[in-house]
């Protein structure tokens, strides 16, 4: 985290007028969003307020309708998968066969990166996320919270130049939610890219150097670090 | 070359799923087993009428067995989100397509072994090595077509509601030119006739014009991917 400000200028993500439709509705319109270097972002907003369509355009599962987006400087989504290399991605769940341990599960996600990723960092990622002792474990036998913390070890797995989270802290007891927000506070130190999707307005406070507000498939407004207080939200909710 | 490289080590883990669980070459195997078993009361192997309804006999058993391997190509039960890590990795969706489409066929490829061998015992076929040899042949490189259709509209149906009726209904029209040649080839090879490159040629060429369609429609069909 940077006090406010951006620890660089480069820009890692840039939407320029971006819009997605289905149909008629307009799940995102006209959104504009620069996220840089070394920093940790916020996505907030109502359900159905377009977050997740965003994150869907920003990997490249999704087609803009209008508009363009970049992340780290390539042209999404005619260069997805050069991106997605540099990428970590937490959902709600391990995106993984789930009949796979979860040693097999970080091989399986170590092969689809073409098999460049050491085995130790694989080790040092489960000690890292208190699952050392279930690596021989199925996935589907976790509870929600352990599936969080496997999800998390996926993410991180190629060490990610850009690390999307969407709802991290769901399902986590107190010391899943203190080790995501460990996380993230280290790897925004050392430079690289948090985009933190949360209903959380405390944490997002503590965590992000700026927030983006959406509603209703635009955006409202981005505030700085500082400049807004989750309990005067919270207090007019 | 990484690209092969990648279809090959999602085709590994397929594999290994299959051989951990099985569903698939079991579910296709049991359900044509008891087909074939069940039409062999209904049709005295013995009559002529039963030896010249064997072709239509074995390639309707191969075919409904088939699609039950082949519509489960992206919707096994609890690994619905599967693809869409797939298509959060670094992989190219032309990798995912042909990962899919070569597991699916080593799949249906088992399932012909065991299910051409048992049809042939059943039905007291009496025939060589080299008849079996060449239905076998014939069948696997039907497999190539049959699992480049089947894999697509399995991507296409994943999520409709009623995708499983609806993958049959248009899996089997689309599949009536490369099944018209392997059922003139299996007639050719239980009569001993020598196989003319006709049938083989329909075949391949149908294999190579699904395998192409295939690829240019899975990545339309995941373009906009709703998990």
């Amino acid at each position: 985290m940077s006090g406010g400000l951006p620890a660089t200028t480069e820009t890692v993500v840039l939407a320029d007028r971006l819009g997605k439709s289905y149909g008629e509705r307009a799940a995102l319109e006209e959104f504009d969003l620069t996220v840089h270097r070394g920093t940790c972002h916020g996505l907030c907003g109502p359900n159905g307020s377009g977050k997740t369509t965003f994150l869907k355009l920003l990997t490249g599962l999704f087609r803009p309708s209008s508009g363009s987006v970049e992340v780290l400087g390539l042209p999404i989504p005619r260069r997805a998968v050069e991106v997605r290399r540099r990428l970590g991605v937490l959902l709600d769940q391990p995106l993984v066969p789930h009949h796979l341990s979860l040693g097999e599960a970080l091989r399986y996600m170590t092969d689809l990166h073409g098999g460049r990723i050491p085995r130790a960092r694989s080790a040092a990622l489960l000690d890292r996320v208190g699952l050392s002792w279930r690596r021989r474990d199925s996935i589907r036998t976790f509870s929600r919270g352990m599936a969080q913390r496997a999800s998390l070890a996926l993410a991180l797995l190629p060490d990610p130049e850009l690390l999307i989270l969407d709802e991290p802290f769901t399902g986590l007891d107190p010391q899943g939610c203190a080790l995501v927000e460990e996380v993230i506070t280290e790897r925004v130190a050392a430079g690289g890219t948090v985009i933190l999707v949360t209903h959380e307005l405390r944490r997002a406070e503590r965590l992000c150097d700026r927030v983006s507000w959406l509603e209703r498939g635009r955006l409202r407004r981005t505030t700085e670090r500082g400049s807004w207080s989750a309990a005067e939200i919270e207090g007019v909710a | 070359m990484s690209s092969l490289r990648t279809v090959m080590r999602l085709v590994r883990w397929e594999c290994m799923r299959e051989l951990r669980r099985g569903e698939i070459v079991v579910s296709m195997i049991l359900f044509a087993l008891v087909s074939i078993f069940i039409l062999s009361f209904a049709i005295d192997p013995g009559t002529q009428t039963a030896v010249r309804a064997q072709p239509g006999i074995l390639w309707t058993v191969l075919l409904l067995a088939g699609s039950i391997g082949v519509e489960r190509a992206f919707g096994r039960a609890g690994e619905e989100r599967v693809l869409e890590g797939l298509l959060l990795a670094p992989v190219g969706r032309v990798s995912i397509y042909y990962a899919r489409v070569i597991s699916t066929w080593l799949f249906v490829a088992v399932m012909n072994l065991v299910v051409i061998a048992a049809f042939l015992v059943l039905y007291n076929v009496r025939t060589d090595f080299a008849t079996f040899l060449t239905i076998l042949g014939g069948a696997w490189a039907a497999g190539i077509g049959f699992c480049a259709v089947g894999v697509t509209l399995a991507a296409m149906t994943r999520t409709v509601q009623g995708g499983e009726i609806l993958h049959r209904l248009l899996l089997l029209p689309l599949l009536i030119p490369v099944f018209k040649g392997v059922v003139s080839l299996t007639t050719q090879a239980l009569r001993g006739q020598e196989i003319g490159p006709r049938e083989i040629a329909i075949i391949l060429a149908f294999d190579l014009v699904y395998l192409a369609a295939g690829q240019l429609l899975f990545d339309e069909i995941v373009a906009d991917f709703e998990g």
